[in-house]
């Protein structure tokens, strides 16, 4: 039932695979490099089970001699056996060819096609086994009801509930008050004993168990379960449930009872009402604050506005990196040289899960302690954990700095941009195509957009390039007006007579209250027309909760197809930064009507001035959607822009 | 009679003077040297010592630091891991995507050289090169000729990284760009792909060329290749020589130039 079976060293070479007949090499190869790249690169290797395509992947890490195991299968299977399959396998394989992998001999032939069917038929016959035998009814250990304690669960006549009321998933909206009352008793019934529904010995067991106490309990359970079964009352029952209902009046689930017996009130229908608006009587006219002068950046520049001139120039070129003030950690002195000699004598030590998992936690802490969010601590050091174990270190070296250094490896790994990042370059390559370059930006309130839109700005033009700035932000007051002044500032620092009477920045706004999609649309048409380079799209800032506004960011990013979709999180941000990108992404996923829906592009992290060495949210953010982080924003003037070292970032973090 | 007595007595008391005399000579000199000589005796002992010990400290570090390597660089999927294995074991592999570096010695004649298989992933392939970057002698540059219209940009952004390195601009003089894949039907020819990259790196370097420097040593170090002004050529770049090649990496007949650059270069 598995597809494909290879086994594979670190270096890429295939050293045995068993290919099913029906399966292609090449799409099993694929799903492999799909494999690698997403999870074993992306340091994801806690994480199960792979799905590639219609293909199910599962993939086993043995460190002591570098090899891969994976098995391939078909998605909708679902294999049980697979996990121990893999440990299975490597065990043999290793056994089998334990001299040719220690001196690294792969280029010679791996028979292991023999043991290999061997191993499957004991694991599929295993898994029959498992199946054919009936589902054995939970003991009393297992069971919920043990756990609880004996008070909770005594019952007392009269209506007296000692026990924590539990909502009723029962029928309450029942008309007739037989049912109520059997049902009311019934979820009673329910509430102490749901489990015990399946087996009437359990039961009997923890009458035993409780004592006197609950015979009474027994008598009402066995009459109610008789009631329930024949679904008919005596008087007697039905006087004792009447009242217990009128004893419990106070309670809600009484209440709610009786609320749903009252009539229900009939609708007056009122005269025909003029409908009231958002807007409350005005109209959107009155609401337009936008410059009724016309071509808005004609209109004369604020006088008490002086341009910074020394800030012109600086900023050419690509953005400068990260200034880490802190000292770059010392390099350690290498405890090679003399006492390398040594270090073949003496054997080596393979590192066990007992040994690697008490520093495990230890880095945990730590880096939850730096702002990473805890499940992505947990999830990073679980892939850690699966990359040490069974690796053979020297003993010269400790198990504390293989593991920090193996963490720093992953973190290196995982805060390196995984494709190129050269947004000046692909800005040429629009041009030469004739369409300007978009870039969008979106995150929740308050982040930084706005403000870093117009440091990215300025770093386009003092690369020469004209940029188009949409304001897509038609809900915020002030939001234009912001814009505006950004656009004015910036055309002050870089003026039109420098650059050949072209202004480099332009505002395309339509006004507050309008649908942002169509606004985005209309700027890049302009900017198309009027030979604008770059347009940057300023959208409004949503929670990530709030579903028709989610549905709003989707459709504009779906309509305009921008280049490059920022997300902008502030570093400041904890655990809630994986809530945000998550739902982010699955908005624009979900509501998206295209094969390929375009996701989030890029991480803008901003205000990083704020934090000193807590840099965690710029792990969980990376780790979340998988891209890389573009800029880095450390202030608010126009020049507070960087890039990303990924080396600095993690020392600061590992520090 | 007594003479004959006398006479070893006499031998016995001048082969003691004589003794006494190269120890009382000896004792003598010790006792008339000054704490000048005794100073200069010292310090002439202790330089001997320290200049034996620095040659064979020196002789380490250089039979440690000497560029006996050859470095395998490409995108992913350029083919390089097929490569490797056929020049070294002279077998065709299947291959996944490489995670780790994979080293093996490569030997011509009397002289051998290291030839390291660097994965191309983006994220792992500055690391791994930093690291083995020292010993390089020589790179080979595996490029998918079937592909380069669309990758020309990631391929010319690795390839100025590396030739913009300083510890390459250092010590390696020799480059070899291999046109792989030449058997699919797409591949471009070798001279084609040349002014295609000499192109992409005539703008690479404007949009990198101006970049600031970054903190610390680590980090980009743009230098600007090629001559100002003038459109950039590999010719430029001298004094590494930069030659471009056709290859096929499956079977071992079309082997042949890489393996005359290879025997060059050792």
């Amino acid at each position: 039932m598995l597809d494909f079976f290879a086994v594979i060293t670190k270096g890429g070479l295939v050293l045995w695979y068993f290919q099913d007949a029906a399966q292609q090499l090449k799409t099993s190869i694929d799903a492999i490099n799909a494999l690698i790249r997403n999870v074993v690169l992306q340091e994801r290797g806690g994480e199960n089970i792979f799905s590639h395509g219609s293909l199910a992947l599962k993939q086993h890490l043995d460190n002591e001699f570098d090899l891969l195991f994976v098995a391939v299968y078909q998605n909708i299977l679902q294999l049980s056996y697979v996990d121990k399959f893999l440990l299975d396998i490597q065990r043999e394989f290793t056994n089998c060819f334990r001299e040719q992998l220690r001196q690294g001999f792969y280029y010679e032939s791996f028979d292991f096609g023999a043991e290999y069917k061997r191993i499957l038929k004991q694991a599929e016959s295993l898994t029959k086994i498992i199946k054919a035998e009936p589902r054995k009814p939970r003991t009393f250990e297992e069971s919920e009801k043990s756990k609880k304690t004996v008070n909770s669960m005594i019952k007392h006549r009269g209506g007296d509930q000692v026990q924590p009321k539990k909502p009723s998933k029962k029928k309450e909206g029942k008309s007739k008050k037989q049912e109520c009352n059997n049902n009311s008793k019934g979820s009673q019934v329910e509430e102490v004993g749901e489990e015990d529904d399946e087996e009437e010995e359990r039961e009997n067991e923890e009458l035993v168990v409780n004592g006197s106490a609950v015979e009474e309990n027994k008598e009402d359970d066995v009459t109610a379960l008789d009631n329930n079964d024949e679904n008919e009352l005596d008087e007697e029952t039905l006087r004792k449930n009447r009242e217990k209902m009128f004893g419990k009046r106070s309670t809600p689930k009484a209440a709610k009872i009786n609320s749903t017996k009252s009539p229900k009130p009939t609708k007056v229908k009122k005269g025909k009402e003029g409908t009231v608006w958002d807007l409350g009587g005005k109209d959107s006219t009155s609401l337009d604050y936008s410059s009724k002068s016309g071509d808005s950046t004609r209109s004369s520049l604020r006088p008490d506005f002086l341009p910074d001139q020394s800030q012109i120039g600086t900023l050419s070129g690509n953005v400068r990196d990260m200034d880490m003030t802190k000292d770059e950690s010392k390099k350690k002195a290498s405890s090679g040289g003399m006492f390398s000699m040594f270090r073949g004598l003496v054997g080596g030590k393979t590192l066990t899960e007992a040994d690697v998992t008490p520093v495990l936690d230890k880095l945990k802490d730590h880096l939850i302690g730096k702002n990473v969010a805890s499940d992505i601590a947990g999830k990073l050091t679980n892939s850690v954990g699966e990359q040490l174990k069974g690796k053979v270190i020297g003993t010269f070296e400790g198990v504390t700095s293989t593991v920090r250094k193996t963490l720093t490896n992953s973190l290196v790994k995982l805060l390196t941009p995984g494709r190129r990042l050269d947004i000046l370059r692909d800005v040429m390559e629009a041009k030469n195509s004739g369409r300007p370059y978009t870039m969008a930006f979106c995150g929740v309130n308050g982040v930084g957009k706005s403000t870093n839109l117009a440091k990215i700005t300025f770093w386009l033009i003092e690369n020469n390039l004209r940029v188009m700035i949409a304001a897509c932000d038609t809900f915020r007051a002030g939001a234009v007006e912001q814009l505006r002044t950004h656009t004015h500032h910036l055309n002050a620092l870089h003026p039109p007579e420098k650059h050949h009477g072209n202004y480099m920045v332009h505002l395309f706004e339509q006004g507050y209250g309008k649908d942002a999609a169509g606004i985005a649309r209309h700027a890049i048409d302009y900017a198309r027309k009027n030979n604008y380079d770059v347009v940057l799209i300023d959208t409004a800032g949503r929670m990530q909760d709030n579903e028709p506004l989610m549905r709003a960011l989707a459709k504009l990013i779906m309509v305009n197809e921008p280049d490059l979709t920022l997300f902008v999180g502030e570093a400041l941000v904890g655990n809630e930064a994986v809530d945000q990108l998550v739902k982010f992404n699955r908005a624009l996923a979900d509501h998206s009507t295209s094969a390929k829906p375009q996701k989030i592009d890029g991480i803008l992290l901003t205000k990083f001035d704020t934090i000193d060495d807590k840099v965690g949210a710029a792990i969980s953010m990376t780790y979340i959607t998988g891209q890389p982080i573009v800029f880095i924003g450390t202030g608010q003037t126009y020049t507070d822009l960087r890039r990303l070292d990924a080396e600095a970032v993690v020392n600061a973090l590992m520090s | 009679m007594a003479d004959t007595v006398k006479e070893p007595v006499m031998r016995e008391e001048i082969r003691m003077k004589k003794r006494i005399s190269i120890k009382e000579t000896i004792n003598n000199m010790i006792s008339n040297l000054t704490e000048e000589d005794l100073m200069v005796i010292q310090v002439v002992v202790a330089v001997f010592i320290g200049l034996v010990t620095l040659v064979l400290l020196l002789r380490l570090l250089r039979s440690s630091s000497k560029r006996q390597a050859v470095l395998l660089l490409g995108l992913c999927e350029s083919g390089k891991t097929q490569l490797f294995s056929q020049l070294c074991h002279d077998t065709d592999v299947i291959s996944v995507t490489s995670i780790k570096e994979s080293s093996a010695q490569y030997t011509v004649g009397k002289k051998s050289l290291t030839v390291y298989d660097i994965p191309g992933h983006e994220r792992i392939r500055y690391t791994l090169f930093d690291k083995v970057k020292k010993l390089a002698r020589g790179i080979i540059f595996v490029v998918d000729s079937s592909s380069i219209q669309k990758d020309v940009r990631d391929v010319a952004e690795f390839l100025y990284t590396a030739l913009c390195d300083g510890v390459v601009q250092s010590g390696v003089r020799r480059v070899l760009v291999v046109c792989n894949k030449q058997d699919l039907t797409l591949a471009r020819a070798a001279p084609l792909i040349q002014k295609t990259l000499e192109k992409e790196m005539n703008l690479l370097r404007e949009t990198r060329a101006s970049q600031l420097q970054s903190v610390g040593e680590g980090g980009n170090n743009n230098n600007y290749l090629g001559r100002q002004g003038q459109d950039f050529e590999f010719s430029h770049l001298r004094p590494i020589k930069v030659e471009f090649v056709e290859a096929v990496a499956k079977g071992n007949d079309k082997l042949g130039p890489i393996t005359n650059w290879l025997n060059q270069l050792a």
